[in-house]
């Protein structure tokens, strides 16, 4: 019994001895955590994160059996849906846990602008953050083509349409995405292989080098909020606390997948016209409602390419945010900023909403 | 610590075999290879099934977050945090 208590220590030793393991625990054992008012909103940057990990195993049990040609795909995830042991829970919880670790980015991300997080030095922190948003959008776009099912095959259709305004990189871009003229096997290949390999080492090492700014660093205190005493340590008491709000984000993800199980529409038929009303997922509508609202030329210009003209810029700036707020390096919170960012998140919701609602 | 991870192995080994195997067989396989691509209906378990397995799910979480929780707060009552 001695023997079996004292394991873990043995286990520790001999793993310290082979891999410097103390340096790692010394310095978390001694990292601490700001206490303030807004310490709450430093729980969404876990929650994705656990939400990106459970996205990896349900990917790893789903690929087990999909098939990635237009012959197979639809009839796989059919089966995996009604002849695979809980395969149909395991997809519902992929594609649902997709949508909420798309929403605890946006929170996070908009909490960590609006807490002026970004500042120096922890710039690179908000460049490798708005990277791996991209990186999760092209999660979302490759994997909807998956099922090969109507609504999948059309907003594929139209999706990779809408970049080919842009000048030099469009068509050249698209015809590297879709493999051949019209989305079909080569495409639904690409696809697959971006969904499964591409995108998920990327991901991986950017997360890594993420999280590790993120420990060296330790979190921000927001410009001009007093920090009250003592600071919680990470190790475990915050960790604690993240571990109960991954918990509440897979109590909050079963209940919806369980009673709301993903449907899988009937199979793609490439002569059919494409379905009445068809929009894409909710994180990709503020680009459609966009691409609605503007007229088809404004002033002789393509109304198309001077949208997706505005996105490049405006990503761009998205991605300068730390290098142009200088106010911030300065510890003044600048009115200007909380105004943008204000009205970046209700010109989002505004699209979202009015893409449903219209 | 050790209620935790008693737990984990629990839910683990009860949920880990079923989830990675099906029952099929390879005529199985050959005869869906062979099928045209038609549109077959997909069939979820009823709704009070559904109900059942959230249910589950969410009294087991919940146990989950309120043991992490007493943890929490011996933790941080152990550091001085009120």
């Amino acid at each position: 019994m001695e023997a079996l208590e004292q394991t873990p220590q043995k286990l520790y030793q001999w793993l310290d001895e082979r891999i410097p393991l103390t340096p790692v625990v010394e310095f978390l054992s001694c990292k601490t955590v700001p206490r303030q008012k807004h310490s709450f909103w430093y729980l969404f940057g876990g929650l994705t994160l656990f939400f990106f990990v459970v996205q990896v195993v349900t990917g790893i049990l789903l690929a087990l059996y999909y098939k990635p040609t237009p012959e197979l795909a639809h009839e796989s995830v059919r089966k995996i849906i009604n002849e695979v042991p809980h395969g149909w829970l395991i997809r519902s919880i992929h594609s649902w846990a997709a949508n909420l670790m798309i929403a605890s980015l946006f929170i996070h991300m908009f909490s960590v602008f609006f807490l002026r997080a970004y500042r120096k030095p922890r710039e690179l922190m908000w460049l490798s953050g708005v990277l791996l948003m991209f990186l999760v959008f092209g999660f979302g776009f490759t994997g909807y083509l998956l099922p090969w099912d109507t609504t999948a095959y059309f907003a594929t259709l139209i999706g990779t349409e809408v970049p080919k305004t842009l000048p030099i990189i469009g068509d050249w871009g698209v015809s590297l995405l879709k493999g051949e003229e019209e989305v079909g096997s080569e495409t639904l290949t690409r696809m697959y292989i971006i969904h499964v390999t591409i995108l998920p080492l990327l991901t991986v090492f950017i997360i890594s080098f993420h999280v590790l700014l993120s420990q060296l660093l330790g979190s921000s205190v927001p410009i001009g909020t007093a920090e009250k005493k003592p600071s919680i340590p990470f190790f475990p008491n915050f960790l604690l606390r993240d571990f109960i709000a991954w918990t509440f984000g897979a109590c909050v993800l079963l209940v919806v997948a369980v009673l709301k199980p993903w449907e899988l529409g009937p199979v793609a038929d490439p002569y059919a016209s494409a379905p009445v009303g068809i929009k894409p997922e909710w994180y990709f509508l503020p680009l459609y409602q966009s691409l609605r609202m503007v007229p088809a030329t404004i002033l002789g210009v393509s109304g198309e390419l001077i949208v997706n003209l505005m996105v490049v810029v405006l990503s761009i700036g998205w991605f300068l945010i730390p290098f142009v707020d200088v106010q911030a390096n300065k510890g003044v919170r600048s009115r200007l900023f909380t105004v943008i960012g204000l009205g970046v998140a209700l010109y989002l919701i505004i699209t979202i909403f009015l893409a449903y609602a219209t | 610590m050790r209620s935790l991870a008693l737990w984990f192995y629990l839910v683990v080994m009860l949920s880990a075999p079923r989830l990675v195997v099906a029952e099929r067989s390879d005529t199985t396989v050959a005869r869906v290879e062979a099928k045209p691509a038609v549109s077959q209906p997909v069939v979820f378990p009823d709704m009070e099934t559904r109900l059942g397995i959230a249910g589950v799910g969410f009294v087991v979480l919940g146990g989950l977050a309120a043991l992490l929780n007493a943890k929490r707060r011996r933790a941080d009552v152990k550091a001085g945090i009120v």
